[in-house]
């Protein structure tokens, strides 16, 4: 799994990377730190809408 | 109230009867030791009731030890002499947990400090200067407090403290805070270099805090690669921390002039800073949580806007 650092330089050059933002949450969840992740989760429905799942294809 | 507040005093006729003033609700024990007052803090500090006590050791710690063991009292409290309540004191008399943080607030900075506990746990507090208890605790009181800046002068405590402990890296990190407050940025961030260097905790809070102001004065200085350096690591140990999303926004604002990309971080210090927990020991810049990515975003849209009636009227003319 990629480092926390790498993650936000990547979502830094690109901050509308919806990959980089999931590979986050991974992270996150992988580290018991479920209210990061859920942070995120929520941003993604903010930014994205509920609906985000075909996003990724258009990236 | 089974209560006593320790203050330490030295030429604070200015503010000590503010402080006194705004505890005076808890009916406690309230305990001024001198350090050696040249002004009328003594006098005002008599006439307003307090005790006076003139313990003089060389490390502040010691001071606040020995008051401890003197005055024996279930419940101990510390505050500074420039430090005054803004808020109800209710929940320090109706408190029943043994460890409390408080909300301090300096200009727009929010911090946690322990500040009250049960004298009879047997606590000590740590550090000849800026001493803490040495200890840890999850249990917050809602209760605030006012912390006028002073610009002390702990020169010479510092050294003596690094003489005494040459490999402990708090020290630095007063001196790095202590020479960003006065505008010296050559001591800040060789004394950041310094502290960075030895903390060995990397996702502590004087680290994580140094780097972001680290970043805020590369941010100034115009470097863009040194302010997102130092700004991913502080995302990395917290990533609910509007502030630092705020950082990643005035570079993208400021030094790239991308403002697409710079909405973005300032949507992200919005929507990330509003799930940060209110029980979290971070502190927090209370301005970057609500106005200033929202103004700042504003400002964004305002620019592009004004960048495209521009662009399109340069258009029309060549055409």
């Amino acid at each position: 799994m990629q480092n926390i650092i790498e993650i936000i330089a990547e979502l830094q050059a690109n901050p509308k990377n919806l990959q980089a933002y999931r590979k986050i949450i991974k992270y996150y969840l992988s580290h018991n730190r479920k209210d990061e992740a859920e942070a995120f989760e929520y941003l993604i429905e903010k930014k994205y809408g509920s609906n985000n799942s075909n996003i990724d294809e258009k990236q | 109230m089974d209560l006593t507040i320790q203050i330490l005093t030295k030429n604070n006729e200015k503010s000590i009867n503010q402080t006194v003033n705004s505890i005076k609700p808890l009916n406690a024990n309230i305990v001024i030791n001198d350090l050696g007052s040249t002004d009328n803090t003594i006098k005002i500090a008599k006439s307003l009731g307090c005790v006076i006590t003139n313990y003089k050791f060389e490390s502040r710690s010691d001071i606040r030890n020995h008051l401890c063991q003197q005055f024996n009292t279930k419940w101990h409290m510390f505050l500074e002499p420039n430090e005054y309540a803004i808020s109800s004191l209710q929940p320090i008399i109706d408190n029943n947990k043994d460890i409390c943080y408080f909300s301090i607030l300096t200009n727009n900075i929010l911090r946690k400090d322990i500040r009250l506990w049960n004298n009879h746990k047997n606590i000590k507090f740590k550090n000849p200067i800026f001493e803490i208890l040495n200890i840890e605790s999850n249990d917050d009181l809602q209760v605030v407090f006012c912390s006028d800046f002073v610009n002390y002068n702990y020169e010479l405590e510092l050294i003596n403290w690094k003489k005494k402990e040459p490999t402990n890296p708090i020290p630095y990190y007063y001196e790095s805070i202590l020479a960003l407050n006065k505008g010296d940025i050559d001591t800040f961030v060789n004394k950041s270099e310094y502290f960075l260097f030895l903390e060995p905790k990397k996702n502590s809070i004087p680290y994580v805090m140094n780097r972001y102001y680290y970043a805020l004065v590369s941010l100034h200085q115009k470097q863009v690669k040194k302010t997102l350096q130092n700004i991913n690591l502080c995302i990395a140990a917290n990533s609910l921390m509007a502030e630092f999303w705020c950082i990643v926004g005035d570079v993208y604002y400021h030094l790239l002039n991308d403002f697409d990309k710079a909405i973005d971080f300032y949507e992200n210090a919005i929507i990330l800073g509003s799930r940060r927990k209110k029980s979290s020991k971070w502190p927090m810049d209370i301005l970057k949580y609500k106005e200033y990515p929202n103004s700042m975003i504003e400002s964004c849209n305002k620019i592009k806007k004004n960048y495209y009636v521009v662009k399109h009227l340069n258009i029309s003319q060549q055409q």
